[in-house]
This record gives C-alpha cells, sequence and structure tokens, in this order.
C-alpha cells in the first residue's frame, strides 16, 4: 500500500444541481490525499481554504473518505474556462468538483498541464483496485472472445463519460427480498442428497451439516437466527461505510459499490467465475478421455 | 470484536442455563415462569431466586435522576454487614448475566458454587458494590463464556453510536434485568444499576418466598401502565438430575427434550449464516441465465418498492 501523500493546490467549484451551474469559487485551497489513519486500504481526502483575505466569507473545508473502486477523479473537458476535476462516489453518486490552481497556461485556461496530469494519474493509481488476476485470464481466452470483451468495455467508458442516461433504480433494501422461501425452496427441489451435502454440508450448524436434507436446510433457513443475521447483513451493506468493500475483499469478487445491490452483483460474478471454471475442467477432462461419470445427463447420448 | 468487550446476548433461559453451567456452578438451570403466581414458583421448587426483565422506561429514569431512589422498598444501605452480595452494573451488555450472578452469589448456602466463582467470591469480599462490578466484568471466563453466546457477526459492532438519553420508550432500546431472592428473612431486589440493594417484604420461609414474591412482582409491573414487555426467569435446580433421582420417566423424557431443545437452539444461535447466505445466493444465481437473474432482482426491487410505501401509508395514516 502507498503512503504517499499527494498534496496540490485548488479551489472549490459549487455546483448547483438543480440549475445545474457550475460556480468556481475563489478562495484559494490545497487538497491533500493521504493514507487514512484508521484504515490503510482507505485515502482521506481534504480541501482546505488558505486563510485568504482578499475573497469575503469562508468556505467550509472537505473532508472524505475514499474507498478504492468506489471513486473516480475526472477531468471535466467541456469546462474551458478553468481546469475543472470532478470527484465522483459510484455508490452514492455523490460528486465535488475543483478546479487547479497550480499556474497554467494563460492563452488557454482550460489546458491541461504536465503537472495536473501527474497529479491525476497518482490519484487515480490510488484508488483503482488493481486487477492483475483478471487480466491474465483475459489473455487466456480465445483472442475473439478478448476483442468483443474489449469492445464492450470501450463502450462502457463511453457511456461513462456522458452523464448517465439509465433512469436509478431503487436501491434492494434487503437480501430476503430475493433470497425468500419460495426462491430457496426451488433452488433445493433440483437438487439430489449428493449435491446437497456437497453444497451445503460445510456451511450448516453441525448437527444438521452430515446429511443435509431439504427439510433440515429449510428449518435453518426459518430459524430466527439465520434471519437475523440476514438482517445484519443486509443492514450492514445499505449502512455503505464499507461493509460492501469488506464483503468483496474477503469473498474475493471485484468491488461493485456499496449496497445490497454491490454486494448481489459480487455474487453473481462469483457464481459465474465458478461456472466458467467448472466448464473449463470438465471440457479438460473430456479432452484427456476420462470417463465422465455419468453425472451430467448430455454426456451420455446412448 | 475487541477481546475485551462484552458482546450483546439473547435472554433466553436455554442460554442461562450452560452459562451457569460452563461458569462452573453445579445443579443449577433457568426455566423461564410464563405466569406470576405462587403455583408457577411452587411448581420449579427450589427456587434460588426470580429475574425479572423488563423494558427500561421512562419512570425508571425519573427515579434514576430522583437520587437514583428505588421505585419500591426501601435500601439498605447496611447490606454488607448482613453478607448480602451485590455488584453494580458496569456494562450494559452483560447486566442479564451480572443480574444471574448477583443472585447465585448470595446462594452459596444452597448452590455449589466452584472453584472460579467461589474464588471470585472471596477475593471481591470487601469490596463496594461498583469495585466488584469492575471485578466482574474484567473476570476473563465470565465475560469468555458470556460472549460465546453472542451472535458471530462479520462487522464488529462495537463503534454503534450509544442510544441518546432520553431514548424513546416505544423503541425496542434497553432491557434490563434485576434478581429477587430471599435473604435474611426478607425478600431482596438487585438491580445492578441502583446504589444499594432493595429491602422489600419480610420473608422467612422457602414457602413465603413463593407467596409473596408475585404481589412485589406486581407492585412493580404496575408503575409501567399499559407496558407490556416483561419476562419472569427462575433460577432453579437442574430439574433433569431431578427427575432421574426421584425415577419419575416422564419427567425425565420431557426434561431431556427440553435440554435438546436448548441445545439446538444454542447451536443455531452460535452459527455463523454468512457462508450459507453466499452459498444460497450464488448456487441459486447459477440456476439462472442472465434474464432470470435480472427478473429476480427487479423483483426484490419492487418488493423493498412495496414495504417503503407501506411504511410511508403508515407514517401519513399516523399523522391524520
Amino acid at each position: 500500500m502507498s503512503t504517499k501523500t499527494i498534496r496540490f493546490h485548488a479551489g472549490k467549484v459549487q455546483y448547483d444541481e438543480e440549475t445545474n451551474r457550475c460556480t468556481p469559487l475563489a478562495h484559494k485551497g490545497v487538497i491533500v490525499v493521504k493514507p487514512s489513519a484508521d484504515e490503510p486500504d482507505f485515502f482521506d481526502f481534504t480541501w482546505t481554504a488558505k486563510s485568504d483575505f482578499t475573497v469575503a466569507g469562508n468556505v467550509e473545508k472537505d473532508e472524505l473518505l475514499l474507498i478504492p473502486g468506489d471513486v473516480s477523479f475526472k477531468h471535466i473537458k467541456s469546462c474551458t474556462s478553468g481546469r475543472v476535476f470532478a470527484l465522483t462516489f459510484l455508490s452514492s453518486g455523490a460528486k465535488y468538483l475543483y478546479w487547479l490552481q497550480d499556474v497554467g497556461d494563460i492563452d488557454q485556461l482550460d489546458k491541461v498541464t504536465e503537472k495536473d496530469l501527474q497529479i491525476v494519474k497518482e490519484i487515480n493509481d490510488l484508488i483503482t483496485i488493481k486487477e492483475d488476476d483478471e487480466e491474465l485470464e483475459e489473455e487466456d481466452e480465445e483472442p475473439q472472445a478478448a476483442e468483443a470483451s474489449k469492445e464492450v468495455k470501450e463502450e462502457h467508458q463511453d457511456n461513462k463519460e456522458e452523464p448517465v442516461k439509465e433512469t436509478p433504480k431503487l436501491p434492494i433494501s434487503a437480501i430476503s427480498d430475493l433470497l425468500d422461501i419460495g426462491v430457496i425452496e426451488k433452488h433445493l427441489d433440483k437438487l439430489n442428497p449428493e449435491q446437497l451435502q456437497q453444497l451445503y454440508s460445510e456451511h450448516l450448524p453441525q448437527s444438521s451439516a452430515s446429511h443435509p436434507s431439504k427439510s433440515t436446510i429449510l428449518d435453518v433457513v426459518r430459524s430466527g437466527f439465520f434471519q437475523q443475521s440476514e438482517q445484519n447483513l443486509s443492514k450492514s451493506l445499505r449502512d455503505g461505510k464499507g461493509a460492501g468493500y469488506l464483503l468483496a475483499q474477503s469473498l474475493k469478487y471485484d468491488y461493485k459499490g456499496e449496497g445490497v445491490d454491490g454486494f448481489l452483483a459480487g455474487i453473481r460474478e462469483l457464481a459465474k467465475k465458478e461456472q466458467e471454471e467448472a466448464k473449463s475442467s470438465e471440457a479438460k477432462q473430456v479432452e484427456e478421455g476420462e470417463e465422465n461419470d455419468g453425472q451430467h445427463d448430455e454426456e451420455m447420448k446412448d | 470484536m475487541s477481546e475485551s468487550g462484552w458482546n450483546t446476548i439473547d435472554s433466553d433461559a436455554g442460554v442461562f442455563s450452560e452459562l451457569v453451567e460452563k461458569i462452573q456452578i453445579q445443579d443449577v438451570e433457568i426455566n423461564e415462569l410464563y405466569s406470576i403466581d405462587s403455583d408457577s414458583l411452587r411448581q420449579l421448587d427450589p427456587v434460588h431466586g426470580v429475574i425479572f426483565l423488563f423494558k427500561y422506561g421512562k419512570i425508571d429514569r425519573q427515579y434514576a435522576q430522583d437520587g437514583n431512589k428505588p421505585l419500591d422498598g426501601v435500601y439498605d444501605q447496611d447490606y454488607q454487614e448482613k453478607s448480602i452480595f451485590f455488584a453494580n452494573q458496569t456494562i450494559q451488555n452483560a447486566c442479564a448475566t451480572q443480574a444471574v450472578l448477583n443472585v447465585l452469589l448470595n446462594k452459596s448456602d444452597e448452590v455449589v458454587l466452584g472453584d472460579e466463582l467461589s474464588n471470585f467470591k472471596s477475593f471481591v469480599t470487601g469490596f463496594d458494590s461498583e469495585m466488584i462490578g469492575e471485578a466482574m466484568s474484567n473476570s476473563d471466563l465470565i465475560r469468555s463464556v458470556h460472549n460465546s453466546f453472542s451472535a458471530p457477526s462479520s462487522f464488529a459492532d462495537d463503534d454503534k453510536p450509544k442510544p441518546p438519553q432520553d431514548y424513546d420508550d416505544k423503541n425496542d432500546g434497553l432491557f434490563h434485568f434485576i434478581g429477587y431472592l430471599l435473604k435474611d428473612n426478607h425478600i431482596y431486589e438487585l438491580d445492578g444499576l441502583k446504589s444499594y440493594p432493595i429491602k422489600h417484604v419480610e420473608c422467612n420461609s422457602q414457602e413465603e418466598f413463593y407467596e409473596k414474591l408475585p404481589g412485589v412482582i406486581h407492585n412493580r409491573i404496575s408503575k409501567y401502565g399499559d407496558e407490556l414487555r416483561f419476562s419472569l426467569l427462575a433460577i432453579t435446580n437442574n430439574k433433569l438430575e431431578q427427575a432421574k433421582k426421584e425415577n419419575d420417566y416422564d419427567a425425565i423424557n420431557t426434561q431431556m427434550m427440553k435440554r435438546e431443545t436448548w441445545k439446538n437452539e444454542n447451536e443455531l444461535r452460535r452459527h455463523d449464516y454468512m457462508g450459507l447466505i453466499v452459498a444460497l445466493l450464488k448456487n441459486i444465481s447459477k440456476d439462472l441465465d442472465d434474464e432470470e437473474w435480472k427478473k429476480l432482482l427487479d423483483s426484490a426491487r419492487s418488493k423493498g418498492q412495496l414495504s417503503l410505501l407501506q411504511q410511508f401509508a403508515k407514517a401519513q395514516g399516523l399523522n391524520l
């Protein structure tokens, strides 16, 4: 983890949501980004006005916590009267605008300087989660698929540049709204005793773990203790104080923002990944001419 | 979860029975009392004491601010001379455990406390009630046994903001536990938040205790108006052992079943469900293609929306 502190001169830009107008404030200020004292994986972001008697009025200082993966720091190209950058929180949608105050090009006010680019790069290095593993995996894929996914990625990024067109959706408030008894029952119905054991044995309380049946699993799921635990998890996710990030780290999926939605999207990613892995290992087995043990109906055509 | 912290645990007969057993107190279990009358107490004889659980309300706060006076009964400042054991409650989360121990540590003539607690008791003899409470909250054994009953949590809730002082009565916030017992020919109330033990009516025998205690508790309940959230736990002997001694096979069966239920519940209580939640979600997700998954997410979203609207309607209704 980086321990370095980034510091540069910037002023604040007030943004009026109703009129969409941005008003740069004349106050001189400093932005400092440094690793958080409490949580070394996160960063404290502060903007402080310099004591400046040429401008009337005080501006409150900004103190923000940056969680890597949850924030973006981007140049607003449409602003031509200065170099304005937007700090956006992906989970909450909150946006903070700043204009860079280090000396720039006098003729072209919006021209980003070398130094600015350096600053932006440093900040982006801090707030981006490194995805080395994934890149490696992508290389393994067939070139066509890789190309296609690149295109998708590019399109995706293009979309990001513009203001979001999709109408915002109400976040999912509780895991139980998705994971209700009906859904669980339907899922368990599809499984035979061996599969039940293989999938759930390790996750059940000891006395029901050895030979789990559909009804023992449902009993556990119906118990107040399970439901309380599920409610606590939903609440931690809704609070948006980093629980989603911690879960992404411990379950090893790419962080998708706080909230139940982010968690579920992460679970979906894990599920797909596991399925891919299962498929490729299956394919390997078939290639090696190994007898399939008959678990999969498709393999048993005759 | 911090090593030194005390976690919230359920106030349940099964929890406290296993808890006293693990603290090495012998032949003691806790039974739920479903009604407050002499017959119910007699049926559970011998009852070492009764734990009264109630919602800490406005009236309790008023008395607490008014010189911390008792709601009923009188303070007995000379309790130490009568060798009454009394510890103040120093931690909110441990109040039930402390109430149970306050009663049992007064009953060393009826109950075998075990080495650990006997040592503790002789260690704190002569301390004032606050220091005893402090010593109790520093006991590793008591704390670790207490904490072993808390539900595992992936996110420590140590930093939760404390509820404001004028906490709303309707809010399911604080429950308080106090003990009633027979000691020195009186019914005493031991409330860890009060300054001294509280003396109620005179009482000279166990039978008289069963006769008079319901009245004392009814007096207390009458102070709370229409509040209905009370619960009573009787601290008794081990009923399974009793049934075995008496060769009462029906009772042995009933008691075995009761203990089986306790065991199962305590197991469910201690289990960490995180893995199960993730496994279920993941496996259900695997059953579905993108379209179906999206549908499922949307239906969850609309369920949340519906309950949001219901809450809104309810709030509106109340305001009208």
